[in-house]
């Protein structure tokens, strides 16, 4: 037997079993590398029937519980630190604010659909090869002879824009010092592209707190799950507010998952090497990417899909 | 020879004269009851769409429809299209005069009893309503609109025409209709008709007529109801139900490692 739940914003009736492991397994993702996870699950919702704006303002609700169990397990293993996630979440404000006005510059020159799905695959590419590469090399390396950081840090143009920024602050619990404008820019670039791509943005910043803010791994899965759960808190009003899109009762199923799903993932993150997880996730990130791009070139089964917000 | 002309002449005006006076009177079709079952449908938590059973006490005939046909409405889509090998959307485009669904079974091929024509008249079969279909855009069409509009709503399964209506003969010549239609769990909450159409050599015969009602209730109509009518208390809810769920997993979570070490 196989209980069917409906789902009344949407409209659909789906298996209930498949909902929650679903929220099972992104939950379990976004507890182990600090991702919300909507970069998996709203394409996994639409692939079984859920119109796509209600996917993508589901998917945000149920990020809210997923990080918020995310973040109170990671601040309890020590790992959040709220002062570059207050600023980075500042940064992403402004950047997602300026990137919903851009996106509307883009739907009234018709070319939205486009950059956003070329923006997906590039982004995905990009990130996903580079965290792949850089973590092989760590393995190998580390199998071989340990390659001194500090060297490699001081030839990065990174390190060189960070010497010449003003106000230099300590953050104790990632162990780096920096220009608090670092994060700030970073959250604005994160956030232009959040908004640009519609999600959360936890696999965007997770590469660009390990690679530019040069923060320990663990400290940043806790900590992007603390920047995400804001984001997500305003993305899920908004979404209710204005377009009645938040289908509850999914994002309930979804979240008993995704919350068990973050505790185990969380636990296990914890256990695993910083580059072992690296290496997981920028598989993740290729196969989603991969699949991302075989939709824009491949034959679609329908020419006509119902128009909808972004 | 004059003579003759005249009497003929006369015969042929009072012919005329009669036939315009009392024409051959066509038969109207006959009216029947049909039987709906369950007329009230129910969207609960556990709605996966229903089957409704159409039956009903049918004249003798070669064929017979039963359709329940939706609202008109107007849908608007985005078009996709190729552009230097990339899949994406190229156009926007909206359809009015389609119902928002569409379910027929019927005893046969449409084409086996029913006339074109008369199927334009009565809306029966896709081609019938392909010629009531608007599109427009502000792109130029490229005719392939209809069937893309019709796999669409074939997929969601909004539009079927299943060939699930039999039709079994008594002894006395009456002859019982029975069929099942197949409602989707898209299917929009309101009053619907299912009309009967029974047709003897091309020529509709017999028709008949009946409701079904589809109601939503319980949590959807709770769910719903708060998301439409009041979106900000919606959303707070949505927001604090979720991260009431979170810190109460992470609360039993944490407390379990607790125990274990």
């Amino acid at each position: 037997m196989n209980p069917y739940i409906f789902i009344p914003i949407a409209g659909v009736s789906v298996p209930i079993v498949l909902i929650l492991g679903m929220g099972l397994l992104v939950g379990f993702l976004s507890g182990l590398f600090g991702v919300g996870g909507g970069f998996l699950l709203t394409p996994l919702l639409i692939m079984i029937g859920i119109p796509p704006t209600v996917a993508a303002a589901s998917d945000s609700n149920q990020i809210v519980a997923a990080s918020t169990s995310g973040t109170f397990a990671h601040w309890k293993l020590g790992n959040v630190d709220f002062k570059m996630g207050l600023l980075l979440l500042v940064g992403g404000v402004v950047g997602g604010t300026f990137g919903v006005q851009l996106i509307k510059l883009l739907r009234a020159t018709g070319n939205a659909d486009f950059v956003i799905k070329i923006t997906y695959v590039i982004m995905l590419g990009v990130i996903g090869s580079y965290m792949f590469q850089e973590s092989l090399r760590n393995l190998k390396h580390r199998a071989v002879s340990y390659a001194p950081r500090e060297a490699m840090e001081a030839e990065s143009l990174f390190a060189r824009i960070n010497n010449h920024l003003p106000l230099k602050m300590e953050f104790e619990k990632s162990g780096v010092t920096l220009s608090p404008l670092m994060p700030l820019m970073l959250g604005i670039l994160v956030g232009v592209l959040s908004a640009l791509m519609g999600v959360g943005g936890g696999f965007i910043m997770v590469p660009v707190m390990v690679y530019m803010l040069r923060m320990p791994m663990h400290v940043v899965v806790g900590t992007s799950l603390f920047q995400i759960l804001f984001t997500c808190i305003n993305v899920t009003f908004m979404q209710s507010y204005y377009n009645h899109t938040v289908d509850l009762t999914l994002a309930l199923i979804l979240l008993v998952g995704s919350t068990i799903g973050a505790q185990i993932g969380a636990k296990i993150s914890y256990r695993l090497k910083a580059d072992q997880l690296k290496i997981i996730l920028a598989s993740i990130v290729l196969i989603v990417m991969i699949k991302m791009a075989s939709e824009l070139l491949m034959h679609p089964s329908l020419m006509l899909t119902l128009k909808s917000g972004h | 020879m004059m003579r003759l002309r005249v009497p003929i002449f006369l015969f042929t005006s009072l012919v005329t004269l009669w036939l315009l006076c009392f024409p051959i009177a066509v038969a109207e079709p006959i009216s029947f009851a049909v039987d709906v079952r369950p007329s009230i449908v129910k969207i609960d938590a556990f709605f996966k769409g229903a089957d409704i059973f159409v039956s009903a006490d049918i004249p003798n005939c070669d064929g017979a429809v039963v359709k329940m046909e939706g609202r008109p409405t107007e849908i608007s889509f985005s078009k996709k299209g190729k552009v230097a090998f990339i899949w994406m959307s190229v156009a926007e485009l909206s359809v009015r005069n389609i119902p928002e669904i569409y379910l027929m079974a019927v005893s046969d091929e449409i084409s086996n009893f029913c006339s074109d024509e008369k199927c334009a008249e009565l809306r029966i079969g896709y081609t019938a309503l392909k010629k009531n279909a608007v599109f427009e855009s502000v792109k130029p069409l490229d005719g392939t609109e209809f069937d893309e509009f019709l796999k669409f709503k074939k997929e969601k399964g909004a539009y079927r025409i299943d060939r699930e209506a039999s039709i079994s003969l008594s002894p006395l010549g009456k002859a019982k209709l029975s069929s099942i239609l197949h409602l989707p769990p898209t299917v929009s909450p309101g009053n619907y008709d299912i009309e009967v159409y029974c047709f003897q050599s091309d020529t509709l015969i017999g028709t008949g007529k009946s409701k079904i009602t589809i109601e939503m209730v319980g949590l959807p109509k709770l769910m719903t109801d708060l998301a439409f009518q009041q979106p900000a208390l919606h959303g707070i809810v949505a927001v604090i139900i979720a991260m009431i769920i979170g810190i109460i997993m992470g609360f039993i979570f944490s407390s379990r490692s607790g125990g274990a070490h």
